[in-house]
C-alpha cells in the first residue's frame, strides 16, 4: 500500500463524505420528525391514525433499506413520482429511520407512569402543559439509548445510497476499485473515512446517555 | 382544630362513581369539610377513599350527584378544572415528584408555568417551603438522590407552592419505611395547626386520632360512620367501625402445633 | 393504479425466479445464523470473564465490528483478501463468511448482556438452597438467560435477512438482481413493469420478516410477564 496513492485519493474521499454526512444528518432530523409525531399518535391512541402509523412502522422495520431505495428511485417514477438521488435517499432514510425512531419513542412515552400526569394536573397544569413539561422530557430521556443507537444504524445505513448514484464514500471507493488497481487503498481510505464519521458520533452518544442517566433518570 | 369556622368550603353531595369496568366506588358519598377543619377518611381498602379524592380533583368524573367548593358547584361541564385544582392540592401515596427536575424544579414548575408566578418568586417561595419542612438543602437534589420521606415532604410542599384552600392527602404514609413515617406525619399536623383545611386518608390511626377535626368512616362506596376522633376510637357507635378498628389490633387467632414443613432434602444430583 | 406491466410478473418462469432468489437471500442469512450462533455464543460467553487481555480481544472485535457499516465489511473481504487472491472466495461465501462474522458479534454482545442481567442474588439464593455451583448454573441461570436470549435471538434472525440485501453489490444474484434482470428483459415491451417487481421484491422481504418480528415480539412479551 502506498501512501502516495493515499493522498492521492484522499480529496475525493473528504468530498464524498460530505455528501454522506449530509444526507444521513438530513435522514436522521426527518426520522426524528417522522418518529416523535408517530409516537404521539400511538401513544395517545388516536383512532385510525393509529393503525396506519402501525402499518408503517411494521412496514418500514421489515423491509431493507436497498429495496426500499430501489422501489422510490426506479419504481415510483413509473406510476409519475419522479425525485432525484439524493431526495430518494433522504426520504428513503426518513421512511427507514421513522419506523425505528417511532417505536424507540412511543415505548419511551409508554414507560412514563399514567400516575404523572395525574400528578402534573392536580397542580393545575393543562393536558398539553402535563405532554410537554412531565411526560415528554422523562419519555425521551428513557429513550435516548435507543434513540442513539438508531442515529448510528442510520449513520451505518447511508453506505448504500450509491445505489441510486450518489457520489458518496461507496461510489467513490467503488469507482477507484474498478477504475485502478489501488483496491487496498481505496478500502482502507473508505474503513478511514467511516471511522471518522462514526466513532465521534459514538462517542458523543456514549457521553449524551451518561449525562440523561445522570439527570436522574431511568431508576 | 383551631380555626374551624361554619363556612364549608367542600361540599359532596349523593356524589356517585361507577368505573367503565362497571366497579361501583362510591355509592352516594355526602360529606362536608368547614374551612381550617381537617377531615380524616378511614376504611377498608378498596372502599373507595382514592376514588373519592380523586372526584375532587376532577381526576374521575362523577356519575352522580355534585360537589361544590365555596358554594360553587364544580362537577358539571362547564368546569374548568386547572382553575379548581389551583385552589385543590392533592398528595399522592407514591409522590409522583417529576423525575426530570430537581427538588426547587418540582416546587417551581406549576407556579410558573400555570399561575405565572416570576421565577424569580417562585423559586425564593420554593426555598422558604423546603425550609419549613427541613429540606433547604436539598434544592437542587434529583427525587432519586431522596429518601422516601424526603420526597413525600417535596410533593407536599410542591402542592403548598399553589396555595391551595384545599389540601388531599391520600395514603401519603403508606409506601414509606416505618422510620420515617413520622417526619411526613408531623408535616401534616404542623399544617392542621396552622389552619389548613385537609381531606386526609390515612391507615394510621394513631396519626387520624391526633390531627382530625373528624374521622369518617367509608364501606363499600359509602359513608357509613361520622364522628369526633375520641368517640370513634374509644366508643364507635356502628358494629362495623368496631369490626374495623378490631384489624389494627394483632391477636393470634389459633395456636397450632408445631409447623410440619420437616424439610425432607430433595433428590437431585 | 392502471399501470401496465404487471403481466410481466406473470410470464414465463419469472415468477419462479424471483423466488428463488429470494430462497438465495433466506439461505445465505440462515448460513449466516448459523455462523453468527456458532461463534457469537462462546464469544459472548468469554466477555463475561474478568481477564483483561480476554475483555480487549473480544470487546474490541464486536466494537469494530459493529461501528464499520455491514457494506464496508463485505466490501473490504470482497475486493481486497478475495480479489488479491488471499483467499478464494466467491461472492456468496464472502456473504456468509462476512455477514456471520459480523452476526456473531451482535450475538455475542446479546449473550453477554442476556448473562450479565441475571441478578447476582439468583445465584446467592440458589446457593442458599444447596444447589451445587454446576447445578446452579444449569437449573437456575441458564434457563433465564435462554428466555432473555430467546427473542433477542430471533430478532437478530431478522436483522440477518434485511443485511443480506447488500449482498447484491458484491455480484450475488438474489432477489433483488433477479429482479433487475428481469426489468432489464423487459424495459422496452414493458417499462413499467419495474413499478409491480420492485414492489414485490419490497413485499416479499415484508412476508419473511414480518412474521418472525412478531415472534420475537410474543416471546418478548410472553417471558416478560411470568
Ligand atoms: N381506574 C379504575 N378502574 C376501575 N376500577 C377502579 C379504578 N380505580 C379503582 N377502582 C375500583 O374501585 C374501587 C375503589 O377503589 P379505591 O378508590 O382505590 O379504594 P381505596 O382507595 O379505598 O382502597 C375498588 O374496587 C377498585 O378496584
Ligand atoms: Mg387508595
Amino acid at each position: 500500500m502506498s501512501p502516495d496513492v493515499l493522498l492521492e485519493h484522499a480529496p475525493l474521499f473528504a468530498r464524498a463524505a460530505v455528501v454522506t454526512v449530509r444526507i444521513a444528518a438530513l435522514g436522521i432530523l426527518g426520522a426524528l420528525t417522522v418518529g416523535l409525531v408517530c409516537a404521539a399518535v400511538e401513544h395517545f391512541r388516536v383512532p385510525v391514525g393509529r393503525q396506519a402509523v402501525r402499518a408503517y412502522v411494521e412496514l418500514a422495520r421489515n423491509t431493507p433499506l436497498v429495496v426500499q431505495l430501489f422501489f422510490l428511485y426506479f419504481a415510483l417514477p413509473k406510476v409519475g413520482v419522479v425525485w432525484s438521488g439524493e431526495a430518494c435517499a433522504i426520504i428513503g432514510l426518513t421512511f427507514l429511520g421513522g419506523g425505528y425512531m417511532a417505536e424507540a419513542l412511543r415505548s419511551g412515552l409508554d414507560a412514563v407512569d399514567a400516575s404523572q400526569v395525574d400528578g402534573a394536573l392536580s397542580l393545575g397544569m393543562s393536558r398539553g402543559a402535563a405532554l410537554r413539561h412531565v411526560v415528554l422530557p422523562q419519555g425521551v430521556a428513557v429513550a435516548v439509548p435507543a434513540l442513539t443507537a438508531n442515529v448510528i444504524f442510520l449513520v451505518k445505513e447511508t453506505s448504500v445510497v450509491s445505489v441510486v448514484a450518489l457520489p458518496d464514500l461507496m461510489y467513490v471507493a467503488k469507482d477507484i476499485i474498478g477504475s485502478s488497481y489501488d483496491t487496498r487503498e481505496a478500502l482502507t481510505l473508505l474503513v478511514v473515512a467511516y471511522l471518522v464519521i462514526l466513532l465521534p458520533v459514538a462517542l458523543g452518544a456514549r457521553a449524551l446517555e451518561g449525562r440523561w442517566r445522570r439527570a436522574g433518570l431511568g431508576s | 382544630m383551631t380555626t374551624t369556622t361554619d363556612a364549608p368550603v367542600l361540599e359532596l353531595r349523593d356524589v356517585r362513581k361507577t368505573y367503565p369496568g362497571g366497579v361501583t366506588a362510591l355509592d352516594g358519598v355526602d360529606l362536608t369539610v368547614r374551612r381550617g377543619e381537617v377531615v380524616v377518611i378511614v376504611g377498608p381498602s378498596g372502599c373507595g377513599k382514592s376514588t373519592l379524592l380523586r372526584t375532587v380533583n376532577g381526576l374521575e368524573p362523577l356519575t352522580g350527584g355534585a360537589i361544590a367548593l365555596d358554594g360553587s358547584q364544580i362537577t358539571g361541564s362547564g368546569t374548568r378544572w386547572e382553575t379548581v385544582r389551583q385552589r385543590v392540592g392533592m398528595v399522592f401515596q407514591s409522590y409522583e415528584l417529576f423525575n426530570h427536575l430537581t427538588v426547587l424544579g418540582n416546587l417551581t414548575l406549576a407556579p410558573v408555568r400555570v399561575a405565572g408566578t416570576p421565577r424569580a418568586k417562585a423559586e425564593r417561595r420554593g426555598l422558604e417551603l423546603l425550609a419549613r419542612v427541613g429540606l433547604a438543602d436539598k434544592a437542587g437534589s434529583y427525587p432519586r438522590e431522596l429518601s422516601g420521606g424526603q420526597r413525600q415532604r417535596v410533593a407536599i410542599v410542591r402542592a403548598l407552592a399553589m396555595q391551595p384552600e384545599v389540601l388531599l392527602l391520600d395514603e401519603i404514609t403508606a409506601s414509606l419505611d416505618p422510620e420515617m413515617v413520622r417526619e411526613v406525619l408531623d408535616v401534616v399536623v404542623e399544617l392542621a395547626d396552622n389552619g389548613m383545611t385537609m381531606l386526609v386518608v390515612t391507615h394510621e390511626m394513631g396519626f387520624a386520632r391526633a390531627v382530625a377535626d373528624r374521622v369518617v368512616l367509608m364501606d363499600r362506596g359509602r359513608v357509613v360512620e361520622e364522628a369526633e376522633p375520641e368517640e370513634f376510637f374509644t366508643n364507635p357507635r356502628s358494629d362495623r367501625a368496631r369490626a374495623f378498628l378490631q384489624t389494627f389490633t394483632y391477636t393470634r387467632s389459633t395456636r397450632r402445633a408445631g409447623p410440619d414443613v420437616s424439610a425432607e432434602p430433595a433428590a437431585e444430583g | 393504479m392502471p399501470v401496465s406491466g404487471l403481466e410481466v410478473l406473470l410470464e414465463g418462469r419469472n415468477l419462479v425466479r424471483l423466488l428463488e432468489g429470494l430462497g438465495t437471500t433466506v439461505g445465505i442469512a440462515l448460513a449466516s445464523l448459523a455462523v453468527a450462533l456458532v461463534c457469537g455464543v462462546p464469544l459472548g460467553l468469554a466477555m463475561t470473564r474478568r481477564g483483561a487481555l480476554v475483555q480487549v480481544l473480544t470487546r474490541g472485535y464486536v466494537e469494530t465490528m459493529r461501528i464499520v457499516p455491514q457494506l464496508v465489511l463485505l466490501f473490504v473481504v470482497y475486493f481486497d483478501l478475495a480479489r488479491e487472491g488471499i483467499v478464494s472466495l466467491s461472492g456468496t461465501a464472502t456473504s456468509v463468511l462476512v455477514l456471520g462474522l459480523w452476526g456473531a458479534a451482535e450475538m455475542g454482545d446479546l449473550v453477554r448482556g442476556a448473562v450479565t442481567s441475571i441478578p447476582e442474588h439468583q445465584v446467592d439464593s440458589a446457593r442458599a438452597l444447596g444447589l451445587a455451583p454446576g447445578q446452579v448454573q444449569r437449573l437456575v441461570v441458564l434457563p433465564q438467560t435462554v428466555r432473555r436470549l430467546a427473542p433477542l435471538t430471533v430478532n437478530l434472525t431478522t436483522r440477518l435477512v434485511k443485511t443480506t440485501s447488500l449482498v447484491v453489490l458484491i455480484g450475488v444474484v438474489e432477489v433483488l438482481k433477479v429482479a433487475q434482470q428481469i426489468i432489464d428483459a423487459n424495459r422496452f415491451e414493458h417499462p413499467e413493469a419495474a413499478f409491480w417487481v420492485y414492489g414485490l421484491v419490497l413485499g416479499l422481504y415484508f412476508v419473511v420478516c414480518y412474521p418472525v418480528s412478531v415472534l420475537a415480539r410474543r416471546l418478548e412479551t410472553r417471558w416478560e410477564s411470568r
